[in-house]
């Protein structure tokens, strides 16, 4: 007996420590043959474009892609700040042109112009007409509702704030989403940063909750807990893919839609630089962007792909586009939080 | 080898207890830096300093300069009060909604009490064992069943809407003030009830008979005889409640209010999200101040002479009698159907039908294997520093008259686990270090250990002084009465306090998150991303598997402690410190026991 409790517990911590360590050395190990990426939720699970993608790119190259999910969009940039003097990433995933000036201010990535970028991708998707960020998918914000809810659906901003939607709309936190922070920047679009602290006064009794981000926004919102949901024009597509008939609606608002690009980044000082801009490449080839559509639940980037047989429930794009003052959109997102912590 | 072990064992607990102040003196220092946010901050204050001071330009500057520096200043002082205010409202948010959830459990709490305590009725064993739902269920699943259960389309609203043909799901109160308050009240009630009843079922009989004998009417007794003495015991688990819903994340984080949020969101949000470090630090700061302010007042309040009676004749428990009674009882134990065991239940009825396609995936089995391993890795290191201090306490304060020793097993109830990851991230981020597992093991380890010594001691306490004297004059080295004497006598208590601390450590989703380590997920971590893509089956199998281990271990820890007698149980040794409150000595139960034992 004696020492011998003690030494086991001792034992125990030291095998745990070593066996949690170890397994990251392993991971480190074959460093020179891999690419890390950091994507957010929605492109890295299961169901997003992510594990396609890297399949495809590792049977075509034969690097290993390192998906790793950080959370909501913010969070990939926010990781990728806090790292970085000694960046573990090389590839970011899923900022957005919302996001696009945090994402310049903090002088963390390298522009890059993909090979046949020039050629494939249309330049009104460009962030500032460069390749900071490389775009791979887009679509216009647009709520989504419920036609068989059996309430009156809502024809712009101002009719979300009426009453009979009282606890019927979904939204996302525009701290931590990029639809959150696009929603926001809608309304920053149509009220202006005067107007905007009276319209969310007004809205705020018909917020059923603000979501950290849009997987689980939208999730509720397919469960059944709201019949409004801020979502992209093309979001009925995957419902009717999915065999669940075309009840869920994208409506089309008098007042114009802002649209949201995401791109995928490539990190200064990027542990494996050669094997992240050969992913770059692939990302905009239109093998890749063939998956885009029926995972991201967007439009690909790439101009030449055709559209899957699902994208044709899918109305046109909005007429109406809006263009939002970005330097605005910061001082926005605070009043809304503070109005919504009145 | 006696040696080799005493000096690894004694490294680890002083090193893990420097761990612990370094992590959290780097959570506070942000606060008082000008590490303002490394690139978004929020720009509001900057902003509008730099508006002031871009608006001067061009006229003449001499001139302006004086406006501009004041008009800065103003600006800067402007933005400075309303931080405060921002600060003081999130305060005032997280200290309301921990007050209403402590009166929504007081209010189940004290009537489940009564009747586990005093009545004997069908279901009495079952609504005991709740008593450890609030440690062994982790808050994240109570999240999640509620969600499942209450959510406008969960079972509940669609059963009461096909049973009325209502069109609108007819509760709403989740996504409110109220769903935050009813889910803490209804999660930790079983605390109020547990201390409650405990103290009630040793009531002593005398004051009650005398009562009875001078014509007092039973309610009579209950004002001014029984509730007086349970008075302590009620306090002791409110206070535990407040503290817990004070500190409560993943319940809020999930709920996402529009509007309010708690301290403990904010401070996330900050430090996650914003990167606004100087903020985090500034909530963390009030954070921690606020909780141990209630901690320690509370501690100096209750040092006015409270006893615990243990031991004594008391009255046993009758048949439920009378029909408010029954009314009383039927009402409780409804609302405890609804509000705790349903929602449960609904998770793993969700869940079972998951099981066998969430073990073929890879990420699951993984996550399951990290989560043996850290559980492991930071319930031994709990356990080795219990240990040490248990014996440090032993020799330093052989009596347990210290306040120290009192006041050291409630420490990490005033310091989050949001608020050592934020001061964990904060040396990481200065060092350029990446997380990695150990330090998820390490930190979970920091913030467990005291629970584990409040266990070790209470072992340590039973074995008579005589032993240990004895065994201090006959050996020739002091390590021989460690490890002959006090380590075989207390191992019952290691082991259970082992399985405890693994099972705190397997349901911790706070930590994993704020940490935020790449390529590392815990089983819980891994139900909370799952909850969060609101993909529910996959969700509920994997908090199945969560919540069966995690019943599985203290069940385990339980039984152990259960040979000892009642007194070495963790929530109600913990609960007893609070009662307690640091009085010097004054625990009868424990005289009573050393007289009986040493003949003093």
């Amino acid at each position: 007996m004696k020492a011998r409790l003690l030494t086991i517990f001792l034992l125990f911590s030291v095998i745990s420590v070593v066996f949690a360590g170890g397994r990251r050395e392993s991971a480190k190990k074959n460093a020179s043959n891999e690419v890390v990426i950091y994507a957010h939720d929605s492109f890295a699970s299961e169901w997003g474009a992510g594990p396609a993608l890297c399949e495809a790119f590792e049977k075509k190259t034969g690097i290993k892609v390192n998906l790793i999910s950080v959370g909501d969009a913010v969070q990939v940039l926010s990781n990728a700040i806090l790292e970085k003097d000694a960046p573990v990433a090389d590839i970011l995933i899923g900022l957005d042109n919302n996001l696009y000036p945090k994402v310049k201010a903090a002088d963390i990535l390298e522009a890059y112009k993909p090979v046949d970028g020039d050629k494939v991708i249309d330049k009104t998707l460009l962030m500032e007409d460069g390749w900071l960020l490389v775009p791979y998918d887009w679509s216009s914000f647009a709520m989504i509702f419920d036609s068989e809810s059996g309430i009156e659906a809502p024809a712009c901003l101002e009719d979300l704030t009426k009453d009979i939607y009282r606890k019927k709309i979904i939204l996302m936190d525009p701290r931590t989403s990029t639809p959150g922070l696009g929603f926001a920047a809608w309304t920053l679009a149509v009220y202006g940063k005067d107007g905007i602290a009276d319209y969310w006064r007004s809205l705020k009794a018909n917020i059923l909750t603000m979501a950290s981000g849009w997987s689980t926004g939208y999730g509720l919102f397919t469960e059944g807990e709201a019949p409004l949901v801020i979502s992209y024009t093309t979001s009925p597509a995957y419902h009717v893919a999915y065999g669940e008939g075309d009840k869920f609606k994208a409506l089309e608002f008098t007042d114009g839609h802002t649209y949201q690009t995401e791109g995928a980044g490539l990190m200064k000082n990027a542990p494996n630089k050669d094997n992240a801009k050969k992913f770059l490449d692939f990302l905009i080839s239109a093998e890749a962007q063939e998956i885009v559509p029926e995972t991201q639940w967007m439009y690909p980037a790439n101009n030449s792909v055709e559209l899957p047989e699902s994208f044709k429930a899918v109305s046109a794009v909005p007429a109406k586009v809006l263009t939002v003052d970005m330097d605005e959109l910061d001082k926005a997102v605070e009043i809304i939080l503070a109005v919504l912590a009145e | 080898m006696k040696q080799f072990a005493a000096f690894c064992g004694t490294a680890v607990a002083v090193l893990l207890v420097l761990f612990f102040c370094v992590t959290a003196v780097s959570a506070f220092a942000p606060a008082f830096s000008g590490d303002s946010g490394t690139a978004f901050g929020t720009s509001s204050s900057m902003g509008a300093a730099s508006v002031a001071t871009g608006s001067a330009v061009g006229s003449d500057e001499s001139a302006d300069a004086a406006v501009k520096v004041a008009a800065s200043d103003t600006q800067k002082s402007d933005a400075f009060w309303r931080r405060i205010d921002k600060i003081k409202n999130i305060l005032f948010f997280t200290i309301k909604q921990a007050f209403f959830s402590t009166v929504v459990a007081l209010i189940i709490g004290l009537p489940a009490a009564f009747f586990v305590a005093c009545r004997k009725f069908p279901g009495r064993r079952f609504l005991a064992s709740l008593s450890s739902v609030s440690l062994c269920i982790p808050p994240l699943l109570i999240a999640l069943g509620y969600v499942i259960f209450f959510g406008m389309n969960g079972v509940f609203n669609r059963t009461v809407m096909a049973l009325t043909g209502a069109k609108e799901p007819p509760f709403t109160f989740l996504y409110s003030f109220a769903g935050i308050i009813i889910a803490h009240g209804f999660y930790n009630f079983p605390i109020i009830m547990r201390t409650v009843s405990d103290t009630w079922r040793n009531l002593p009989e005398d004051e009650y008979n005398a009562a009875v004998l001078s014509g007092a009417s039973k309610f009579r007794i209950f004002r001014t005889v029984t509730l007086f003495q349970l008075a302590p015991s009620i306090a002791g688990g409110s206070v535990i409640v407040f503290l817990y819903s004070f500190f409560s994340f993943v319940i809020v984080l999930l709920f996402g209010q529009a509007g309010g949020s708690t301290m403990e969101v904010e401070v996330y949000q900050a430090a996650k999200n914003t990167l606004d470090f100087k903020y985090a630090g500034q909530l963390a700061l009030t954070e921690t101040t606020a909780a141990s302010l209630f901690v320690v007042g509370y501690v100096l309040l209750g040092k006015k002479g409270r006893r615990t009676h243990a031991g004594v004749s008391s009255l046993p428990p009758v048949r439920v009698h009378g029909a408010a009674e029954y009314a009383l009882l039927a009402v409780i134990g409804g609302a405890i159907l609804l509000f705790l065991v349903l929602p449960l239940a609904a998770i793993v009825f969700t869940g079972a039908g998951e099981l066998i396609k969430l073990f073929s995936q890879r990420s699951f089995s993984t996550a399951l294997l990290n989560t043996v391993a850290t559980s492991l890795g930071s319930a031994s290191l709990c356990v080795v520093t219990a240990f040490f201090f248990a014996c440090v306490a032993r020799r330093a304060d052989p009596y347990g008259k210290s306040v120290v020793f009192r006041i050291v097993p409630l420490l990490p109830m005033a310091v989050s686990s949001i608020v050592i990851g934020f001061g964990l991230t904060n040396v990481m981020r200065r060092f350029h270090i990446a997380g990695t597992p150990v330090m998820l093991v390490i930190t979970q380890a920091a913030l467990t250990w005291p629970l584990a010594f409040q266990q070790v001691r209470g072992a340590m306490e039973r074995i008579p002084m005589t032993v240990t004297d004895v065994a201090s004059l006959l050996s020739p080295s002091r390590l021989d009465v460690i490890f002959r004497v006090q380590l075989p006598q207390t191992r019952r208590a290691l082991f259970s306090a082992f399985a405890f601390c693994a099972a705190i450590s397997a349901g911790d989703s706070n930590l994993p998150l704020i940490l935020g380590i790449p390529r590392f997920e815990t089983l819980s971590l891994y139900t909370y991303r799952l909850a969060g893509a609101y993909r529910f089956a996959a969700a509920c199998g994997s908090g199945t598997v969560l919540i069966i281990s995690s019943m599985v271990l203290f069940a385990f820890s339980d039984k152990l402690a259960g040979r000892h007698g009642a007194e070495t149980r963790m929530v109600r040794g913990f609960v007893r410190s609070f009662v307690r409150g640091g009085v010097r000595g004054a625990d009868k139960a424990r005289k009573v026991w050393r007289s009986k034992h040493m003949g003093r």
